[in-house]
């Protein structure tokens, strides 16, 4: 038998073992045991009369389908799951073929598309409450896990990897169209990944016979291997499109949170700071109380945890009657304003601070337009179930003379979640109730 | 059949019953298969390496490498005491099985 002959037999034997995964220091006593199989075999075949190409097919051939021995080597290294997975989607495959460009073209455009997932993906999930993460999470992984498979499967001339591929390919193109749909107007959006998938499908169509060279003896996975992979290509852009209306059981509604709003006017012979007596002073105190009966599990998700989250609460409050008063080139003056102290917020129990006056937070666009200063922002994260934050504005008027005594709405947005709104007059007591316009809230200090 | 060693698509059991006559290499287990089977069990012959792992790993069977003269140095399988009782175990479920399935099908 001649060296060529033996290496086209160890070639096989290697790739049969390489393709199903076996463990390092098993590969050379399984690949020297197999070749000897071979050699055998063949010599056997040139003993008696036949020529060793044909020998070295025969025993080839009558070895096993690469499929076969391959699925039969990944079930006695690896659990059956693998095996009738992974093992198969990667089965070696016969004969030596020339990758076209085009397979080189759609690896590269699987392992991009994977790095960007992995890039902008992961730090997503992080900052997304838990059902959410656990969804995006699990979806984001079967499609970087099939990303994988299919970048070495592509490799090998697997028919199911370059439908991925391509799937893929439509896929970016579909939402690079999108983002150009959705693009502010006045901006020029250029979709660049879409474009190279774009021009990878062209490709594909015009390379048609290449490919088919390339993929052909390519074994069906079956229906389901199909529909896993389906899936897994799928699920991260559905998860997205689906979590608006996903509802995370682990954060608190509406409903778990009792705001009720409150106002005590009267004519103050001394300020509530114990300031310096001033005469007959109007006064309104504006105070708003929330019970929360649960609070949010990681509201912020694992990022929130780890301090990269600034969203907190937001409280604010705006005078509605007597309404504001026009001023000369635009603009309104409210009728009430809050007056020394500044705004308070406490944990009614423990009398800790608990927020700051003037909120920065997002969350401030949920709530009706006021004067910047007249909101609240309350650390999100001292939010407990069982206790009580309480919000106290002093409000005194802009005008002089009589007092027209204040009614005022009062909003409490927590994070982008929801809005409680309320109002009150002075001696009343009020609860909120869920705020139902739109986010965010557009209407202003002048709006009806 | 609830025998795992009856499985249809594992040969191992038959793979122990050859090598309880003697210690065997994996060419000529195919072969000593074959014409003891008349050829009616013929398997892909790769597959034979993947079984045999498989039974050495459980402990079954013991396997040793042995130079050959004028030819690749050939992997040597000895059946173990534990290979030698399951042997026994699985011939005698298939026999109950056989028995059993010969009640219906038989004559």
């Amino acid at each position: 038998m001649t060296a060529a002959g033996e290496a086209r037999l160890r070639a096989h034997a290697q790739s049969l073992v390489t393709a199903a995964g076996v463990p390092g220091p098993e590969v050379g006593g399984l690949i020297e045991e197999m070749l000897g199989h071979l050699v055998e075999t063949v010599e056997r075949s040139l003993a008696t009369g036949m020529a060793e190409d044909a020998a070295v097919a025969a025993a080839i051939t009558a070895f096993g389908a690469r499929e076969t021995v391959g699925y039969e080597l990944a079930r006695t290294y690896h659990s059956a799951l693998w095996a009738a997975t992974v093992g198969v989607l990667l089965a070696a495959r016969d004969g030596d073929r020339v990758q076209p460009g085009v397979i080189g073209a759609l690896r590269l455009l699987v392992a991009v598309v994977f790095l960007l997932t992995l890039a902008v993906g992961v730090p997503g999930i992080l900052a997304l409450t838990p059902l959410p993460a656990v969804a995006q999470g699990v979806a984001s992984g079967a499609f970087l896990a099939m990303s994988v498979l299919a970048f070495r499967g592509l490799a090998l001339g697997q028919v199911w990897a370059l439908r991925f591929a391509a799937g893929l390919a439509a896929l970016v193109v579909v939402m690079g169209l999108r983002q150009i749909a959705d693009a502010p107007p006045g901006t020029t959006f250029i979709p660049l990944l879409a474009i190279a998938a774009g021009a990878c499908l062209v490709w594909v169509v015009g390379s048609e016979q290449r490919i088919s060279a390339f993929v052909a003896g390519s074994r069906p996975i079956g229906a389901v291997l199909g529909i896993v992979i389906g899936a897994a290509l799928l699920a991260p852009t559905l998860v997205v499109a689906a979590l608006p209306a996903i509802h995370d059981p682990t954060q608190a509604g509406p409903g778990d949170v009792a705001m009720t709003i409150s106002m005590a006017c009267r004519i103050g012979p001394e300020r509530p700071s114990g300031d310096p007596v001033v005469d007959a002073r109007p006064l309104a105190i504006l105070t708003a109380e929330l019970a929360w009966s649960r609070a949010d599990v990681l509201p912020g998700g694992l990022a929130g945890l780890l301090g990269r989250d600034d969203a907190n609460d937001t409280a604010g409050f705006r005078v509605i009657d007597p309404e504001p008063i026009p001023i000369d080139g635009g603009g309104a003056l409210p009728t009430w304003m809050t007056e020394p102290p500044d705004p308070v917020v406490v944990d009614a129990q423990s009398g800790d601070v608990v927020g700051w006056f003037g909120s920065s937070s997002p969350s401030v666009e949920r709530i009706p337009r006021t004067i910047g200063s007249f909101t609240i922002g309350i650390d999100n994260g001292r939010i407990r179930a069982g206790r009580t934050i309480r919000i106290v504005w002093s409000l005194a008027p802009t005008q002089d003379g009589p007092p027209a005594w204040p009614r005022a709405e009062v909003a409490y947005a927590h994070l982008d979640r929801f809005v409680l709104i309320g109002t009150v007059g002075c001696g009343e007591h009020a609860p909120a109730t869920a705020d139902t316009r739109p986010a965010p809230n557009q209407y202003g200090l002048l709006d009806p | 059949m609830n025998d795992p060693r009856l499985d249809r698509g594992d040969f191992g059991l038959l793979l122990l019953g050859l090598l309880a006559d003697r210690p065997m290499y994996g060419y000529e287990l195919l072969a000593e298969l074959r014409a003891r089977t008349e050829s009616v069990i013929d398997l892909p012959e790769g597959t034979v390496y993947p079984a045999l792992r498989r039974l050495e790993r459980d402990g079954l069977i013991a396997g040793r490498w042995q130079d050959a003269a004028g030819a690749p140095r050939r992997r040597y399988y000895d059946l173990t005491a534990e290979g030698a009782q399951s042997l026994a175990d699985g011939a005698a479920a298939w026999r109950k099985f056989a028995s059993a399935a010969d009640a219906i099908l038989g004559s």
